[in-house]
């Protein structure tokens, strides 16, 4: 038993060890390049310069993308996982793997192909040219950016709804229509409160690379939009500060947990809230 | 279905596979445009094949999937049995956590921080070339694994403890026991564990962006270069075969693949179970075979590396049935190394690019390189050689040295006793503008860029340097001795370009003002005649400031050989740079990159002139020619001092983050759903509360 | 029961992927009846349940309630309740909550006051025993406690009709007697109607006032339980309801009947002459006496001690018999057997003559490994 019990400490060591160099030692660093300045002095100074009035717009912007991007994600991602937790297992399967298709495609060259869709010169007002309509202008606008992220992230957004949905026990809706709920409030008595886990979990995979990321604002947004992570990215790529993108980091790492936990915590409840 | 959810469903799916079908559209198109058909052909794809550079970054990328994800599986599962029999709550849950952090971080974080860890070791043991293969697979192991355990550890969970024990009952050794019992009850989660990583590491941009280094490039990093530029639709042809395969790849699993529903609850036949157990061995075989073939491709004979760091698109590469130069090279070299060390050498070129001197120095100055040879700016030299981040060159070994041209032999930056750069080409920075929509009144200044008429179709340097050089040289400030107030003087001039503004590109103005999406933009007179040849509409001119005078930036990009190198390498890096201004290669990399040459090989080369034809006298206007040296003292940029560089990063900071009036709007929308929001579940929470309280109260009374 | 009627299907059918459930089923229900469905699992039991409930919409005829045709009236609109195959209570809400759903439906419309809905909540959580369980998570409930939460939760809106659809099933067989009782009663109490449906034949005699017998989508036979058990209709019923020998006769005439080389006498008349039948006589009805003595003689091929009496397994003429008896008999021993006319019961050939073999006693684990042996072919 001993020795078996050795050898069962010793199987998760290589992972211990893997971690604590490569997860928590890198977070150390940032840690440290945050909280000092060039020469490895220790100081606040890289927190006070973000409080400038142009870093803290940047912040506040990457928020609201980011959320908007969430809340329009969940607007349209929970009906179609819903439809598709309706069809027939067949056809389920086969609709859940084209959610998931192209996800495997890479993902600049998705964006890079907006582009060419929204351009003023784009396909879209080509083809809305043929009726005369527009050109509207749609790339390099805020809305551009935003349809970006809800394009990137929506099956992330599908996915962990549709299999919490397809899991919720038929018996459970015939009950509620049996207690005299009608398809309505069955949808907001019953379905919805049991698939508060599945869209949890579609905001967090939503919300944390749309906050951060630094390609799509680029391209869609013509760089007019620059969020968090162009900014994290400039400072390590092109401006050569470090320091201050590690202090960016930090406090883009604090707005996520700050923002997860204050959601974890309804969640606790486990969508009871709702009702 | 119903009707409505079906319409639904379907416009969803348009969305997602509109980007799909546009980028299989264009993978057809007979011309470069990646936003408007000329026709159909197969071109893209013959050149997909015939792109050495895309291929070897396929190859790397599925190197270092399969590695990684090989890797990841061994530790995890280990990592999940361990765990999963560990009896202390609180260390289980510790781990747990920690596995959790590279899922929960967001990427650019996990990137950075491990950039940071991997920049620090590299200065610890001191060496030039931190980054590279080793750095990235790290990466990739480490947001692997979480993954991994995740799905490994259910399966451990699952298990009855008793299994082993039966089987040991039943007389099987505790090897035959974990092989026969424990294994078929976790391989499941095994191999999607392995799939996930697999295809995880595959898609991968942001992690590798940050921990990759020289001479090794994956696929995504591929595009993402040329997605700062210009897309060429071979891309698309790649991406095109990558779908087209995936997508068989799961129809066929998808009908293999006994359908085991609660439906129809057919039992698995052998037949089902063996085309099954095919599939799955045909992959793993598959994996096999391309892991060995690369393994031996990479394993031959004695093989020098050289490194080689240059801007995008800025050598002939044997693209469109052009000259090869480092094709050539690697030819050329292997043959003379051969013969002189008389055994079989291989010469191999790692070739990545970069997209601004900013990148270059980032890259020199965190000592993470490992490049044997770069390609930097005028100042940016400058600034390497007073940070000592670069070499004196050893002339000797560079006999073609003498056929650069005297006036270049020594520039401003340059001009010390030792040589340090080689001059690869020099350029002048002019407006290009369409004359479809821009009236030729307005043309001749740099005021046409700030032209309220063309509001929405100006583009602007996505640089800082060249961004306030646009203004300064408006304004008629000198863009090398500016004092902070005139810096600010053209931070606002550039505010108030900013609304007019479409948006601040590099190299994606090819594409923008081909597709006349934008009318009007700064670059060098190279890239203008390559967008001229496409688009006929467009026209070009070196401007005036605003007192008349010709004012606008000159540069050139020299090749360097940075500090770390040994003098080995080196030896090899020269013998790059010597081959580079060899008559076959400097004219080939002249006619592909359309830049001025300093070379007196290419010049006066016949073929070239008549190659160029008119454009000989945009790109070598004799008043340039003549006055090289005058016009690099009072037109190109000079390193700045430190405190102006800091200065100049604050203010592009400031204008970048300077956004008016452009997200109000949006700030709105996003207070009144948080409200929205906020609002509901607040009300919901004291409905709640007030239901409550009724068996609350109730029931205190009746127990007490 | 000659009460009003509440509940009637007319000729009612149901077809699922070409495989028919339900082929034109009569049935009435009437007002405070508690009517069991009975049958053997795919008999179409569960599918009639449902059309009652409003879950299935049947193919073919009526589905009347007080009269009023409610083929297309959807669940919620029906004065039905279900108490669900393992409940299918509620997991976001407690226990409260979980009964006091369908009040909160109608919470606005009706202006029910919070201490409305609390007074009817506790009222149905004392009928069921529950009472200091409201906070409770459902989830947490153990078998007995969840189906009770699940009865109160279908009870709390007053329906006319209570539907059960196996809700003992889950349960240990000592909590299925109590709450067997316990359900009994909230019926009487509550003078609800209530359709049962279950495969065990004991459930159905000791609970129900009306028994309807299914199989293969069809009713075989509605009756009081003493009616199905001392009068089955066919083959099937006699097998599936008890134990039974069922043993192949001819009718000679009224009160006449010869089987196993042997006539009898017997009370049942009405049959033509020399009809072939279906005799059912079941074990407990058989004496065993000395051979000399005996109608029928036959060996004793074993012997159970089953604590009341002994199971007797004697073969006559090629069938085994089974016999229960509280006097015990040897392996082997040769004895007579005596039947009394009136244990004797008469039943017309149908489609399932013939298809029990010796004697039976039917049982769904038995039939579902035979499926499962199927399916593997």
């Amino acid at each position: 038993m001993n020795k078996k019990s050795l050898i069962q400490k010793a199987a998760a060591s290589p992972h211990i060890v893997w971690s604590v160099l490569f997860i928590i030692a890198p977070l150390i660093f940032v840690m440290y390049y945050a909280f000092t300045d060039k020469d490895g002095n220790f100081t606040f100074s890289n927190f006070t310069e973000l409080f400038q009035a142009s870093y803290l717009e940047i912040f506040m912007r990457s928020v609201c993308f980011a959320f908007l991007a969430t809340v329009l994600c969940l607007i349209i991602a929970y009906p179609i996982a819903y439809f598709i937790a309706k069809a027939k297992p067949k056809t389920q399967k086969i609709l859940i793997m084209l959610v998931m298709l192209p996800m495997w495609m890479n993902f600049l060259i998705r964006t890079y192909s907006w582009m060419a869709l929204l351009e003023d010169t784009g396909i879209i007002n080509t083809f809305l040219g043929i009726f005369g309509i527009g050109p509207i202008h749609m790339i390099n606008t805020a809305g551009a950016v935003i349809l970006g992220m809800v394009y990137n992230y929506l099956p992330y957004m599908i996915i962990p709804i549709h299999s919490v949905l397809s899991k919720v026990d038929n018996r459970l809706l015939e009950a509620a229509a049996d207690l005299g709920s009608n398809p309505f409030t069955v949808i907001t008595k019953v379905v919805f409160p049991l698939s508060v886990p599945g869209i949890i979990s579609g905001i967090t995979m939503v919300f944390v690379p749309s906050i951060s990321t630094f390609y799509i604002s680029q391209k869609l947004g013509g760089g007019n939009f620059d969020l968090i992570g162009d900014t994290i990215e400039r400072q390590f790529q092109t401006a050569y500060n470090y320091n201050l993108g590690a202090s960016m980091s930090f406090v883009l790492m604090l707005i996520i947990i700050v923002s997860m936990t204050i959601m974890n915590k309804y969640a606790d409840d486990d969508g009871g809230v709702i009702i | 279905m119903k009707k409505t959810s079906k319409i639904y469903t379907s416009l969803i799916f348009i969305f997602l596979y509109l980007p799909i079908a546009v980028l299989i559209l264009f993978s057809f198109n007979s011309s470069n445009s990646t936003n408007s058909m000329a026709g159909f052909s197969f071109k893209w794809y013959k050149e997909l094949f015939s792109d050495g550079a895309t291929l070897l970054a396929l190859r790397n990328t599925l190197i270092l999937a399969i590695l990684s994800a090989i890797i990841a599986t061994v530790i995890g599962t280990l990592a999940a049995y361990g765990i999963s029999r560990m009896k202390n709550k609180h260390v289980k849950n510790t781990i747990l956590t920690v596995n959790n952090i590279p899922m929960m971080n967001p990427e650019i974080v996990v990137g950075i921080s491990m950039m940071l860890l991997f920049v620090f070791v590299g200065r610890m043991i001191n060496t030039s070339s931190t980054l590279g293969f080793g750095t990235v697979l790290i990466a990739h192991v480490t947001f692997n694994i979480p993954y991994v355990v995740l799905s490994v550890m259910p399966k451990f969970k699952q298990m009855d403890r008793h299994l082993p024990e039966a089987a040991l009952d039943l007389g099987c050794t505790p090897f035959q026991s974990f092989y026969k019992v424990e294994m078929p009850q976790i391989i499941s989660g095994v191999i999607s564990g392995f799939i996930m990583a697999f295809t995880l590491s595959i898609d991968d941009f942001i992690i590798s962006y940050f921990t990759i280094g020289s001479g090794f490039e994956t696929l995504p990093i591929r595009i993402y270069s040329m997605t700062k530029k210009r897309v060429t639709p071979d891309m698309y042809a790649l991406s095109a075969l990558i779908f087209l395969s995936i997508l068989i790849l799961l129809i066929i699993s998808n009908f293999t693949g006994n359908s085991n529903t609660v439906k129809d609850k057919k039992p698995v036949t052998l037949k089902q179970k063996k085309t099954k157990r095919i599939v799955i061995a045909s992959t793993f075989a598959a994996i096999a075979v391309i892991t060995g073939a690369v393994f031996i491709s990479t394993a031959t004979a004695e093989t020098v590396v050289v490194n080689v760091y240059n801007w995008g698109e800025y050598i002939s590469d044997g693209s469109n049935d052009s000259y090869d130069s480092i094709g050539a090279f690697e030819e050329y070299y292997s043959d003379v190394l051969t013969e002189e060390k008389g055994h079989k050498v291989k010469v191999q070129v790692n070739y990545t690019t970069f997209t601004s001197n900013e990148d270059l120095y980032a890259k020199m100055k965190s000592g993470v390189g490992g490049y044997d040879v770069i390609v930097p700016s005028d100042y940016m030299i400058e600034r390497l050689k007073n940070e000592g981040l670069i070499q004196p060159l050893d002339l000797n070994n560079i006999p073609n040295y003498k056929y650069i041209k005297d006036q270049f032999k020594k520039p401003f930056y340059d001009n010390g006793e030792e040589t340090y750069s080689v001059m690869y080409t020099y350029g002048i920075v002019g407006i290009i503008y369409n004359t479809k929509y821009v009236d030729e009144a307005d043309i001749g200044g740099w005021d046409l860029l700030w032209n309220n008429k063309y509001s929405g179709h100006i583009l602007q340097f996505n640089n800082a340097r060249d961004a306030f050089g646009s203004a300064m040289y408006k304004l008629g400030i000198s863009v090398n001795n500016a004092t902070e107030t005139e810096w600010r003087t053209a931070l606002g001039e550039l505010k108030k370009q900013k609304p007019l503004v479409q948006s601040y590109v590099m190299d994606e103005i090819y594409n923008k003002l081909e597709s006349e999406e934008a009318w009007i933009g700064a670059y060098y007179a190279g890239d203008a005649l390559t967008m001229m040849y496409n688009n006929e509409n467009l026209a070009f001119y070196y401007p005036k400031n605003q007192k008349g005078e010709f004012a606008t930036n000159i540069f050139a990009d020299a090749m360097c050989i940075p500090a770390g190198v040994d003098s080995e390498s080196k030896k090899h890096a020269e013998a790059f740079i010597n081959f580079m201004l060899s008559e076959e290669a400097a004219i080939a990399n002249a006619e592909y990159i359309y830049y001025g040459s300093p070379n007196s090989l290419v010049t006066e080369n016949s073929d070239y002139k008549e190659y160029l034809g008119d454009d000989y006298y945009v790109i070598y206007d004799p008043d340039i020619e003549n006055n090289i040296d005058t016009l690099f003292s009072g037109y190109a940029y000079r390193n700045l001092s430190a405190d102006k560089l800091a200065l100049l990063n604050n203010l592009w900071e400031e204008l970048k983050v300077d956004s008016s009036s452009f997200s109000g709007g949006i700030y709105i929308i996003s207070g009144v759903i948080a409200l929205g929001i906020t609002g509901f579940i607040v009300f919901c929470y004291v409905n709640k509360v007030r239901r409550r309280r009724m068996y609350w109260s109730k029931n205190a009374k009746n127990s007490k | 029961m000659n009460e009003k009627k509440i509940i009637e299907l007319k000729g009612v059918s149901k077809t699922f992927d070409d495989e028919i459930i339900l082929d034109n089923i009569d049935l009435k229900v009437y007002e405070k009846e508690f009517m069991t469905l009975l049958g053997p699992s795919g008999c179409g039991k569960t599918t009639t349940l449902r059309i009652i409930a409003g879950f299935v919409t049947p193919d073919n005829g009526e589905v009347l309630f007080d009269d009023v045709k409610i083929n297309d009236v959807p669940p919620h609109k029906r004065h039905v309740n279900t108490v669900f195959q393992k409940y299918a209570l509620f997991p976001h809400l407690n226990v409260y909550e979980n009964i006091a759903f369908a009040l909160r439906l109608k919470q606005k419309k009706e202006k029910l006051s919070e201490e409305e809905i609390y007074e009817r909540v506790e009222e149905m959580l004392t009928m069921v025993n529950l009472r200091g369980f409201e906070k409770k998570d459902v989830n947490l409930l153990s078998g007995g406690q969840q189906q009770r939460v699940a009865i109160a939760r279908a009870l709390i809106n007053k329906p006319r009709v209570l539907l059960l659809d196996e809700p003992l099933g889950a349960l240990d067989l000592k909590l299925r007697k109590d709450m067997q009782n316990e359900l009994k009663n909230i019926q009487r109490r509550t003078g609800i109607t209530f359709i049962y449906v279950t495969h065990d034949q004991e459930e159905a005699l000791s609970m129900s006032d009306t028994v309807v017998v299914m199989a293969n989508g069809k009713i075989q036979q509605i009756g009081s339980p003493t009616d199905i058990y001392n009068e089955p209709e066919n083959a099937f019923v006699a097998d599936f309801i008890g134990e039974s020998n069922i043993i192949d006769g001819v009718m000679l005439d009224d009160f006449k009947v010869r089987f196993s080389g042997h006539e009898f006498e017997c009370l049942d008349k009405g049959f033509g002459k020399n009809e072939p039948v279906d005799v059912v006589v079941r074990p407990e009805d058989v004496d065993v006496v000395p051979v000399d003595k005996g109608m029928l003689c036959g060996v004793v091929d074993s012997v159970t001690f089953k604590g009341v009496h002994y199971e007797i397994i004697v073969t006559i003429n090629k069938f085994k018999w089974m016999i229960q008896s509280t006097d015990y008999v040897a392996p082997s021993q040769k004895i007579g057997i005596y039947v009394e006319p009136d244990a004797i019961h008469i039943m017309k050939k149908s489609e399932f003559s013939g298809m029990f073999g010796d004697y039976s006693s039917f049982s769904d684990e038995l039939e579902h490994l035979s499926d499962v042996t199927e399916e593997e072919e």
